[in-house]
């Protein structure tokens, strides 16, 4: 065998590229989308610039708190020091995520619901490893994460979708602790409401700031659904879509489902 | 200034249409599903037009544009692709697929061989179809996939053990 490992076995290698060659061809190639690519390329290189200008302005936020926070003779007897122990790992959410139902319903005779776990802030990488290994046993994963040190200083979410008997992770991430979102900033994915099926795309979930107030959904066709702010710990109740506080999460978070027969076409902060 | 940026343009738009048919087919390949074959090989396109000015004068751009394939795969197919592909009479409960060689051992067809690449874990799909599809050496795989050479060893090992029983699917 060479360096790269690819003379012994040689017929094998063509035996197996045959049947991935015989699998490959049932795609459908279909014409280069090409313009579609470049309106997709010219949006990323306009978010890019406006989430490193988000990134900098917490940056620099933080820096101030810190700096001011850091003079000497400045404060001394004004805070008084703290003498309770730091919260522990386990109180920090770090091997057991928290919990938040986001919208329950029924639709069609079926009960659905969306849940979000999140899990706290590793402070090191022995964290992260238990922290790794709690996931897996609770039969997760995030999937940007190679290795646990990846895990350090940030928090993980997973969104779950539940309609009838099926149940599956529709949503995932894992964020700096600082990461945040302001003003009308507003990240949603829409998806049909029963997994694995090809029908219209119905349930919206999405994650907005803190301050926003009211978030619209449109939906083709025409039609459109207004959905509001409610504080921490309000009720969830059955078919009321609402933007919720998420115990653990640096933004709120929203489900809209397009009624009946309808599709999403666009959703934003409107207020 | 504006001629050098049309040139960049002819060359990218001549590189979408050249390299879409296998890019397709290699997406197809990691997701086992055709929109998601499309919106994967669009999105690292999507992603390969930011950096062109860079990639594009690149000596390898092919390779950039497969690690951007692999990353984007990782990122968002992984998940998705296990409740797309879960069968329709289970539970549903897809956080984690569990041990599919017997599913995988009676596959029968070229679906079925789909399905059992697809339900391999990412990282041993990937090893596979990246070294035996795009037939890539273990050097230029583990460049791809951002990992070392022997973990490309023990990741195509492992699936393509696991898709063994498949139809003749030869075992070493």
């Amino acid at each position: 065998m060479n360096a790269d490992g690819k003379t012994n076995h040689d017929m094998t290698n063509s035996d197996i590229a045959l049947l991935l060659a015989d699998a490959a061809d049932e795609v459908e190639i279909g014409i280069a989308p090409y313009d579609a690519v470049v309106r997709g390329g010219r949006r990323r290189r306009a978010r890019r610039w406006a989430v490193t200008a988000a990134t900098a302005l917490a940056l620099a936020a933080s820096s101030a708190t810190l700096a001011v926070a850091g003079l000497p003779g400045e404060g001394g007897g004004r805070v008084a020091p703290v003498a309770t122990q730091p919260p522990t790992a386990e109180e920090r959410h770090v091997y057991a995520p928290q919990q938040t139902l986001l919208a329950t319903g029924s639709d069609g005779g079926r009960a659905w619901f969306v849940r979000i776990e999140v899990w706290g802030v590793p402070r090191d990488e022995v964290e992260a490893q238990r922290q790794l290994d709690a996931m897996a046993e609770s039969g997760v994963r995030p999937v940007d994460v190679r290795q646990a040190s990846e895990l350090v200083g940030k928090i993980s979410y997973f969104v779950f979708r539940s309609v009838g008997d099926k149940f599956a992770p529709v949503m995932q991430n894992t964020v700096s602790r600082t990461d945040t979102l302001s003003g009308t900033d507003i990240q949603a994915g829409a998806l049909p409401l029963v997994p694995g099926s090809d029908g219209p795309q119905r349930l919206v979930i999405g994650k907005v700031a803190k301050t926003a107030q009211r978030v619209t959904c449109r939906w083709k066709g025409g039609g459109m659904t207004e959905i509001h702010r409610v504080p921490a710990g309000s009720d969830v109740n059955s078919d009321e879509q609402v933007i919720r506080p998420v115990d653990g999460s640096p933004y709120n978070w929203f489900v809209c489902l397009a009624p009946e027969g309808a599709a999403y076409k666009s959703v934003e902060v409107t207020k | 200034m504006g001629d050098r940026k049309q040139a960049r343009d002819r060359e990218f738009q001549s590189f979408v249409t050249g390299r879409w048919p296998r890019l397709m087919r290699t997406a197809f390949l990691l997701t086992g599903e055709q929109h998601a074959a499309e919106d994967l090989v669009q999105s690292t396109l999507e992603q390969v037009y930011v950096a062109w000015r860079r990639v594009g004068s690149a000596d390898d751009p092919e390779a950039y544009v497969r690690r951007v394939m692999i990353n984007a795969h990782a990122r968002k197919h992984r998940r998705r692709l296990k409740e797309f592909l879960a069968p329709k009479d289970d539970s549903g409960l897809v956080r984690e697929v569990a041990d599919t060689g017997d599913r995988i051992s009676q596959a029968e067809d070229r679906s079925a061989l789909l399905t059992a690449l697809a339900q391999l874990p990412p990282r041993q799909r990937e090893a596979v179809v990246l070294r035996y599809w795009e037939d890539l050496t273990e050097t230029q795989t583990a460049e791809a996939m951002g990992c070392s050479v022997g973990a490309v060893k023990s990741n195509a090992a492992k699936g393509s053990r696991s898709c063994a029983p498949y139809r003749g699917w030869p075992e070493w």
